[in-house]
């Protein structure tokens, strides 16, 4: 088994938006809608004292997804043989329960084609061993992607190179988000999302 | 200067091209994963070609791989042959195939019916414009004089190679104007090119940086100062920054603004706009204070220890001190025998100079070490007064040196932001005197480097500047008082708009403008609008219509930089920037210049005849007008050509008769990445002052005259008296002598004036954000959604004091006028300062707005002076204004993603057409 995720090294990310633009040529994702978005955290504290940093948000390719469970047609799976969560969106009935179910808000209805989309972790580009649209592009080099089940891969050596203290995930409610964030607290103290 | 030529007779396999088109299978689980449709699939599994070319959307030329299929552009990805961006790409980069196939377009050469502003046009044919255009110019040209044309360039979203542009003004006997050159890069630039004799480096200065290449491993400390790489140029500079900072150097961020490098700096120094060169003095003042340079490259490398006649204010030459001439000697003063000495390059062991102290009195004549000059010149700025000055506070002030003194070898990397201001030549200089002291260049993890000259190349074609007579060449606005402008011979624009409004010394009649739009560039737009207003003949070639097209009387259509050729040699490889296809009837910038060149010559120009010719085009004695002081570029002797492939060919093969064609070259790239003759072992050489001159048996040093890093900018004073080392002719002195040493003057707005803050409270800034480079882009849906509209950012404690509410609406009013923008209440800037991206809308442009009044920084700056001396520039940055809520937002503009819909390509109306059809008729 492997668990196919991505490491964001938050150290790294200089807020550019380049991922979300290549998510979305990658992806043909719709006028106002994002499968991922970057977030200004901060900044926080005393003028000029103060820490600010950025999150890109998306799919977290959680362990037990809540979205799975919801779906009534099976659209929505989490894939055998890597983890990663897809909707099949000749299943999908457009219902939203997913989306509303997600506690990410990572998921986007898209309005024309009445389905719901999101990170797909760019599963057509893997499929012929290339990498995410938006790692690729990501000038910061702030975006690993890879095996968290590989102790040998790009995002497993990132994590055990930061140390457990500089390594965040966003807020766990029993789905396991599997993506992680790097955040050195010499860069900025990582803020709690929920 | 040797240069790398395009030879096939040697090259260095580079190499291969990495990872093709990735064919997607076609298996129903993954097809449906992507919102597009599933034919797009088996088309790529049919036929992608992948084209290599470079970007424009910036200053950065990042390498690019354009996904093509069946002539249609789908995709865009970096090009990790890249020597600056490694197959990185920024979102600006990313969305040009929305600017690509933009239905806003100008698809045709369009002229005018109706009032100006109606922005109604006739559809007309390119032999018709270029006619019609060609007949007017002369008329004008008859009348008025060829000053009375201007031709305008760059300032976003042009493709910076005005070499036909220069060229076409040298034979017309006029001259171009932009919005930047003067208070873009140049002021860093020309004082970089006195002082240690190249272009200063920096992260944006041109294209970006090769951390690899300067050791970044090896950078203790990265200063950067008004330099914003992540927002500026992502790939090929953000991308290097963000890996010097993974490296382990420090970093301190000089900026209002907390950009993304200063969200991750040690220390972040938010200095008040404007103020920046009393923080550069003191960090001067405090590393010669503390005695925290390095003496060797002080004593060694630098004019510093030299002995300046305080009474000519050049340095004391050997002979008048006494001793015998010497060339290359200069005379100090000597600490052990405490007696003036002649100093032989490159330096003398017996000798003690000392670098403080006097006046000394030799041979009569009062002189003191330029060390000490500058040290009494910047002595004023105390960590204390900087701090009150410049809004510091002074322990992060004191940190930030030694920072920086400290932890050498580092480097400071300016940006614009010093330009824009009255102090711009003084940032240069500042910056030069520190690295110099630190000893931070030519070594592993300095950005100043003096790699090999067989290495960079810009195929410029000859821009025929022995064309212009003495005559036309000193009516340029602005050459006599301000005479860096000299270097790429640039209109001072504001002494332009004064002609224009007052008729002295003359008006301007005719524009033919290449920028985007020139309403958000140049400062004080409303009084813009009237100059323009008042021309006989305004002609504007771009991709699309903009505010400055609402004042033309023919638009033309150029191509997008998917569309183009051309190439760049960066470090040491040659790439192209090869067209991916050609739509409707797009013409690209140098070819204009070609096309209006050969109508004129039809039409029986007489210096036009003769730029076709190569005999009179070559630079020989005969052909030189009399006082012409300076050496014309390469290619010179290379005719017009009618087409980018012909014009890049002859470039080519004018330094290399067995160089390759254009097309073969584009091939060679193809297969190997991009052409290389130099090694990276040989183009990466360090310590290359110290490198010893065959010919002379000593050190080669700096390419200055003197051979050492001249901190005292003696050339500057020479510069102001006659236009060397750039004037092609001899020009008188200006009006007031060039001070080689560092000056502070408060903005000509300062918060320091009272009674001004009383009405205006507020200092504002402008500057990028990373979706935006210039004008461009505001029509591309991708970038538009994401950032609508401009922001101005206020902090919380100005947020209460002016009922400002978060993403509420306000006006931003100065003297000069008023303008709207979106709150951001952040502590990202200092309480007392604003800053504001400028922007204009293309949805309003056929308005009354004509979409640049709503929301642009440039409805509140000054046209007028003070300017900068020696360079001239105006103040973008650095002004008083006050802030209030408004109502609403402007009228008629678009903040919902679905509104940008109208934009993106709707392919039952794209032409693919051959991109030589629209010479017929002229060529």
């Amino acid at each position: 088994m492997s668990k196919m995720t991505m490491v964001i090294d938050l150290d790294r990310c200089i807020g550019c938006y380049a991922c979300e633009i290549a998510c979305k040529q990658e992806n043909d994702v719709s006028l106002g809608s994002y499968w991922n978005k970057v977030q200004t955290m901060g900044p926080y504290g005393d003028f000029p004292h103060v820490e600010m940093y950025f999150l890109p948000t998306m799919c977290q390719h959680c362990e037990n997804p809540t979205c799975v469970s919801v779906c009534p047609t099976g659209a929505t799976h989490q894939r055998e043989e890597d983890g990663i969560v897809l909707v099949d969106r000749d299943k999908c009935i457009g219902c939203q329960y997913c989306a509303m179910a997600c506690p990410y808000g990572a998921r986007t209805f898209n309005k024309k084609q009445k389905v719901v989309e999101k990170c797909t972790l760019c599963a057509h580009l893997q499929s012929v061993g290339d990498k995410p649209a938006c790692v690729k592009c990501c000038s910061g080099a702030a975006r690993l992607f890879g095996d968290a089940e590989d102790p040998e891969s790009d995002v497993s050596k990132a994590l055990a190179e930061a140390g457990s203290d500089a390594v965040h995930s966003m807020p766990d409610v029993g789905n396991g988000p599997s993506i992680r964030y790097i955040l050195h607290s010499s860069i900025a103290t990582w803020k709690e999302l929920i | 200067m040797g240069k790398a030529q395009i030879t096939r007779r040697s090259f260095i396999g580079a190499t291969a091209i990495a990872g093709l088109a990735a064919a997607v299978a076609a298996d129903a689980e993954l097809t449906g994963l992507v919102s597009k449709p599933k034919e797009a699939f088996a088309a790529e599994e049919s036929e992608t070609r992948i084209v290599k070319t470079l970007c424009a959307g910036c200053v950065g030329r990042c390498g690019v791989l354009a996904h093509v299929q069946n002539g249609r552009v789908v995709k865009l990805e970096g090009d990790p042959d890249h020597v600056y961006s490694k197959g990185n790409i920024c979102a600006k980069g990313l969305s040009f195939i929305q600017a690509l196939y933009n239905p806003n377009r100008i698809k045709y050469p369009l002229k005018r019916v109706g009032e100006r502003g109606s922005n109604q046009w006739e559809r007309i044919s390119w032999e018709q414009a270029i006619d019609e255009i060609t007949d007017q110019l002369l008329e004008i040209e008859e009348k008025y004089g060829a000053e009375a044309i201007q031709v305008g360039y760059t300032g976003g979203g042009s493709t910076y190679y005005d070499g036909y542009a220069s060229r076409w003004c040298h034979v017309m006997g006029c001259h171009k104007y932009e919005p930047g050159g003067l208070q873009c890069l140049q002021p860093r630039q020309t004082m970089s090119r006195l002082m240690w004799g190249q272009n200063n480096n920096d992260f944006v200065s041109y294209e970006g940086l090769n951390a690899e290449f300067i050791c970044g491993d090896q950078t203790k400390c990265m200063v950067l100062w008004g330099s914003n790489p992540s927002s500026s140029c992502v790939a090929s500079a953000g991308r290097p920054a963000a890996q010097i900072r993974a490296w382990g150097a420090k970093t301190v961020v000089v900026d209002p603004r907390m950009t993304a490098d200063a969200a991750k700096a040690d220390v972040w120094l938010p200095v008040r706009p404007g103020s920046d060169v009393a923080l550069l003095m003191c960090w001067i003042n405090y590393i010669m204070d503390n005695r925290l340079y390095n003496e060797e490259s002080v004593l060694r490398w630098t004019n510093m220890p030299y002995l300046i006649n305080l009474e000519t204010g050049f340095t004391l030459k050997p002979e008048e001190a006494g001793f015998e001439p010497e060339e290359l000697a200069y005379v100090v003063w000597d600490a052990n025998t405490n007696a003036a000495r002649k100093m032989s390059y490159p330096y003398d062991e017996s000798l003690a100079p000392a670098l403080e102290g006097g006046p000394y009195v030799v041979n009569g004549i009062e002189c003191k070490p330029a060390f000490q000059l500058i040290h009494e010149r910047c002595s004023e700025w105390t960590v204390e007064k900087a701090a009150e000055t410049c809004w510091l506070e002074p322990g992060m002030i004191e940190e930030a040196i030694r920072l920086y003194a400290e932890n050498t070898p580092g480097f400071m990397s300016m940006g614009m932001t010093g330009d824009h201001a009255v102090n711009s030549p003084q940032v240069g200089i500042c910056q030069l005197i520190l690295e110099a002291m630190l000893g931070n260049y030519s070594k592993p993890g300095t950005m100043m480097q003096m790699f090999s000259a067989d290495g960079p190349y810009w195929p410029e074609p000859g821009t025929l500047q022995h064309f212009m007579s003495e005559e036309q060449y000193k009516k340029r606005f602005g050459c006599i008082e301000y005479k860096a402008g000299c270097r790429r011979e640039w209109t001072h624009n504001s002494l332009m708009l004064d002609g224009i409004m007052t008729g002295e010394p003359y008006r301007v009649r005719a524009v033919i403008e290449r920028s985007c739009n020139k309403m958000i560039n140049m400062p004080n737009a409303a009084k813009w609008a009237e100059a323009y207003e008042s021309m006989d003949l305004n002609v504007h070639h771009f991709m699309y219509p903009t505010s400055f097209s609402m004042f033309c009387d023919y638009l033309l259509p150029t191509t997008e930089w998917l569309e183009n050729h051309w190439g760049a040699g960066l470090e040491n490889k040659f790439y192209v920037r090869q067209p991916t296809t050609h739509l409707w009837e797009a013409v690209e910038d140098p070819m204009l210049f070609s096309l209006l060149a050969k109508a004129m010559a039809d039409k029986g120009h007489q210096r036009f005849i003769d730029s076709f010719d190569p005999e009179k085009c070559k630079p020989t004695p005969e052909n030189l007008p009399e006082g012409f002081l300076i050496d014309p570029g390469e290619a010179t002797q290379i005719p017009w050509e009618a087409t980018m492939e012909d014009m890049l060919t002859a470039n080519f093969r004018s330094q290399d008769p067995d160089a390759m064609s254009w097309d073969e070259l584009c091939d060679y790239v193809q297969e190997h990445g991009y052409y290389q003759e130099t090694s990276d072992e040989d183009y990466q050489q360090f310590y290359v002052y110290a490198q010893i001159d065959e010919e002379t048996g000593k050190p080669q040093g700096f390419s200055t005259p003197s051979k050492k890093l001249e901190c005292y900018g003696e050339q500057i004073i020479t510069l102001g008296r006659t236009g060397a080392p750039w004037a092609f002719y001899e020009l008188e002195p200006a009006s007031y002598e060039y001070d080689p040493l560092p000056y502070y003057r408060e903005p000509n707005e300062s918060p320091l004036d009272e009674e001004l803050a009383a009405e205006y409270p507020l200092v504002i800034t402008g500057g990028h954000v990373s979706m935006y480079t210039h004008g461009t882009l505001r029509n591309v849906p991708w970038i538009r959604e994401r950032f609508p509209v401009p922001e101005v950012w206020v902090n919380p404690v100005d947020a209460e004091k002016y009922g400002i509410e978060h993403k509420g609406w306000v006006w931003i009013e100065s003297k000069r006028g008023k303008t709207q923008a979106r709150a951001n209440i952040t502590k990202r800037i200092a309480p007392g300062v604003t800053w504001m991206e400028r922007f204009w809308y293309p949805e309003t442009v056929g308005t009354s707005t004509k979409g640049y009044t709503e929301s642009n920084i440039n409805m509140l700056t000054d046209d007028q002076g003070p300017f900068a001396d020696f360079i001239g520039s105006v103040t973008y940055r650095g002004f008083q204004v006050k802030i209030t809520p408004a109502d609403s937002a402007p009228e008629g503009i678009w903040t919902e993603p679905e509104q940008f819909e109208a934009w993106l390509p709707n392919f039952d109306e794209v032409e693919v057409t051959d991109d030589k059809d629209q010479f017929k008729g002229v060529y």
